[in-house]
């Protein structure tokens, strides 16, 4: 659904993208992750055509983003926490604007089932509403539609968790039973991982990993060796495929990013032998991101030292 | 986008104001005026607030600003561009109708109604388009918006000195352009303008393409000062460039050799060329003398048989003449403005007798005056018309400078107890107002509305009317229909005068009459005559010596 390849954006005083490549397969939700910065936001626009590109080629549903028309928008449902919604309108003024330049491809039934189901107000203008219902509104504006290509630009921002969960709850619901591809950018990895099927991790403006949160999780291990007295120093030269490595009292603890249970204990049992205990623990999405934000971090101190 | 309600507010506004500053001061009353500081203030209201209108629609279908609702929606960007311009074009329209009420309501010609309106829409156009630009780049970038209004500010200005410095070496053989073009320099510059910004504008929103546009916009900047000088296209035809010639002839007479200072007209001078009823003035009578030198001469009306030097009778048989009226009237040719009058009195419908009033004052009604129109042959001390002709009357060239043939019709009738207004051919209106009664003075007021837009040379739709339209006169019929009075003569120049905001309106002009007087003046019948151009254009006719 989307493709990108060597995106490069530069503005006047950073370089926001510096050859990011990424896919969003059809079918699937894929959480776009990074910290801030990161460049998230910028690809997500990019791929939109809200910003023009430096460099790269960048495909939507099989169009060039920049000659996005009218036939992509109306399966494009866009929703960002900073789109600027005309305020003065109610949702069913909203809606009614919208619905002409659909066409058939309005709902309007859907549209009333998602109204009521978001239980939202219906003679309350928008800029009188509070943010989790306007971010309803919004879905609500990009949904009713029944877009093929679903985008969401941090859309759990500002929102409690109350209104959050309502908000991933419907969500959940329509992407199961609609068979939506979702393209996802948040802070909120938990909230991601309930759904997302596909995780994209960006840094520094560009994508280090992309895969499957099924393959990631079986990946990625958070593994400690316990000794029986102090911990050996670690040695040098430490497989690439170990993040965030330390030696610290009994134990060492790293987080190993291509874990094989029968081949990770026989490289352990050879390169630490009087090890007592090793524990391999799955790690929750955001354990995984959080690994690697902090090895990100780690590779920048080193590398400015350097 | 949909449009805010402010932005709507704002529309209606401008409509609203428009429409006030135009019509209301028509629709309050004849005499009614916009103070100047009013004026000032609504015109500068009026000015901005298209600007201001603009700036605010513009930043709604700006396709630079990444937030904006209407780029992730179908054809987003054309669609609210398209509604942008909708609107601007739903004010356009509402504010032409208002301009199209005021030429009806001030009674323009229409050719000159439509030159105002599409001159105003053009700069108006213009105006919208260059703000449009400059806001949609400074939603790219505020620096980039700044650049672009600076730019095209200072290389316009720049420009302007550019050209008045290769005008003023003539290096480059550039020279001020000849002769008269319908699509004039002026006019070329605001059509360039117009459609120059309204493309920037459309070449920023819908391509998305910042540098194009800030190039364009310094390009018209720069160009427009040349454009406006040197693009002359379309050139008047000679035939229409300058009005017929006036077909008059003249023929001089030697100057009879009299024992007074003066000698009649008459005598001295045969015009022909007029046709039944027109009409038409010497301005200005020199005589020509040595080395190029002209003196000016001039003609004075008198009573006939009273010399101009018999004082003892008081100045007020004695008419200085600026414009010497002379015409065509039951096929002979009538000389001055009492012979005007009885040509005048001869439209009137029957009446038996006819009572003179004009420069007597109404106190003192007289009897028909006859007179002789003269000019003095021989220098005379109390009079400077006369002095130094006595030695080239005879000798020297003459030099007739004649207005354009006009025919008096009647342009309205009224009863002066309640008024009216009237429409004449030549435009604006002439309003009758209720006979008024001021320290026990009865007060006849005539206010004049010049009109809305005034005459347009070398535009399509008619020629203007080159004549002068001369002043009105004011006769009237008692209420027996029985016995007429000349009251006098208005000029619609000296009454008018316009208010800041342009809506044209003036003062009254006003009589004295007498109480004996206002019975006949509250029962009377007013009529007003003025003069309609029959054949154009001024001419200077050079009579040598006989």
């Amino acid at each position: 659904m989307i493709t990108i390849r060597n995106l490069h954006k530069r503005f006047p005083r950073h370089e926001a993208l510096r050859g990011v490549n990424l896919d969003v397969p059809e079918g699937k939700v894929t959480a776009f992750l990074g910290p801030n910065g990161a460049g998230k936001t910028t690809t997500i626009k990019c791929a939109m055509n809200l910003i023009e590109r430096d460099h790269g080629e960048l495909s939507v549903l099989g169009t060039d983003a920049r000659k996005l028309g009218r036939e992509q928008w109306q399966r494009i449902g866009y929703v960002s926490e900073n789109r600027q919604f005309p305020e003065w309108m109610t949702v069913p003024k909203l809606m009614k604007f919208l619905r002409p330049m659909y066409g058939k491809h309005w709902d309007l039934a859907f549209e009333q089932k998602m109204t009521r189901a978001f239980e939202l107000p219906l003679k309350t203008r928008l800029s009188a509403m509070s943010r989790g219902q306007r971010m309803k509104a919004a879905l609500l504006s990009a949904l009713a539609y029944r877009p093929q290509l679903v985008v969401l630009d941090e859309p759990f921002s500002g929102l409690d968790a109350l209104v959050r969960d309502e908000f991933l709850s419907g969500l959940l619901e329509l992407t199961d039973s609609e068979g939506w591809t979702v393209w996802i950018s948040s802070h909120d990895i938990e909230e991601v991982e309930r759904f997302a099927d596909r995780v994209a991790i960006i840094n520094a403006g560009k994508v280090d990993l992309q895969e499957d949160v099924e393959t990631l999780r079986e990946r990625f291990r958070s593994v400690e060796l316990w000794f029986e007295d102090a911990a050996p120093v670690l040695p040098p030269g430490v497989p690439e495929t170990w993040l965030n490595a330390k030696s610290e009292g009994r134990t060492i603890s790293y987080i190993d990013t291509k874990y094989d249970e029968h081949r990770s204990a026989a490289v352990l049992a050879h390169s630490f032998p009087g090890h007592r205990r090793l524990e391999a623990r799955p790690m929750t999405l955001r354990e995984i991101f959080v690994a690697l934000a902090r090895s990100y971090r780690g590779s920048a101190v080193s590398s400015h030292a350097s | 986008m949909p449009h805010s309600p402010f932005t709507r507010i704002l529309a209606v506004v401008i409509v609203v104001l428009s429409a006030a500053v135009l019509l209301c001061p028509w629709v309050l009353s004849p005499l009614a005026g916009i103070s100047p500081w009013v004026g000032f203030l609504l015109s500068g209201i009026l000015m901005v607030s298209p600007v201001v209108f603009t700036w605010t629609t513009a930043l709604q279908c700006s396709p630079f600003n990444e937030r904006a609702f209407h780029l992730t929606l179908p054809d987003g960007r054309s669609r609210a561009f398209r509604r942008v311009l909708g609107l601007h074009a739903m004010v356009f329209v509402a504010i032409s109708l208002c301009l199209i009420a005021y030429a009806a309501i001030s009674n323009s010609r229409w050719p000159d109604a439509v030159h105002a309106v599409l001159a105003f829409l053009l700069v108006l156009t213009a105006v919208c388009g260059a703000v449009g630009t400059a806001v949609t780049l400074g939603t790219a970038s505020r620096k980039r918006g700044i650049t672009a209004l600076v730019l095209a500010v200072l290389l316009g200005v720049g420009s302007c000195y550019l050209l008045d410095w290769v005008h003023r070496r003539d290096g480059f053989g550039w020279s001020w352009p000849r002769g008269s073009y319908y699509l004039s320099g002026t006019r070329c510059a605001v059509l360039i303008a117009a459609l120059g910004y309204s493309f920037t504008w459309w070449w920023a929103v819908m391509r998305r393409n910042k540098t194009g546009s800030l190039l364009g916009v310094v390009l018209i900047g720069i160009s427009l000062p040349w454009i406006g000088t040197h693009a002359n296209f379309v050139p008047v035809p000679e035939a229409d460039a300058q009005a017929p010639t006036f077909a008059l002839a003249a023929t001089r007479k030697a100057v009879p050799d009299t024992t007074t200072k003066w000698a009649k007209i008459t005598d001295m001078l045969e015009l022909s060329g007029l046709e039944e009823g027109e009409f038409s003035t010497i301005s200005a009578l020199e005589l020509a003398e040595e080395r190029g030198r002209l003196q000016a001469c001039g003609f004075q009306e008198v009573r006939k048989g009273i010399s101009p030097q018999e004082r003892d009778l008081g100045e007020k048989n004695v008419w200085q003449q600026r414009n010497t009226w002379f015409g065509k009237s039951g096929g002979r040719i009538v000389w001055g403005s009492q012979d005007l009058w009885k040509h005048l009195e001869g439209q009137l419908p029957p009446h038996e007798t006819v009572k003179y009033f004009a420069d007597f004052g109404w106190r003192s009604a007289g009897e028909w005056p006859e007179t002789d129109l003269i000019c003095f042959t021989a220098p005379d001390r109390r009079n400077w018309m006369g002095s130094g002709t006595e030695s080239t009357l005879s000798g020297a060239t003459w030099k007739l400078s004649l207005s354009g043939a006009v025919r008096w019709e009647i342009v309205g009738s009224c009863k002066l107890a309640s008024g009216a207004s009237f429409r004449p051919p030549q435009g604006g209106v002439l309003s009758v107002l209720p006979l008024e009664e001021r320290n026990g003075n009865a007060v006849i007021r005539i206010a004049f509305r010049a009109p809305a837009f005034g005459p347009v040379f070398h535009w399509f739709g008619g020629k203007p009317e080159f004549a002068d339209p001369g002043k009105l006169r004011l006769m009237l019929l008692d209420e027996a229909g029985s016995r007429a009075y000349v009251l006098g003569e208005l000029s619609p120049e000296d009454a008018r005068n316009p208010s800041p905001s342009g809506s044209g309106t003036s003062p009254s002009t006003w009589w004295w009459a007498g109480r004996d007087s206002e019975n006949v003046l509250r029962r009377g019948t007013l009529y007003l005559f003025q003069p309609r151009a029959s054949r154009y254009h001024e001419a200077s006719l050079e009579l040598p010596p006989p």
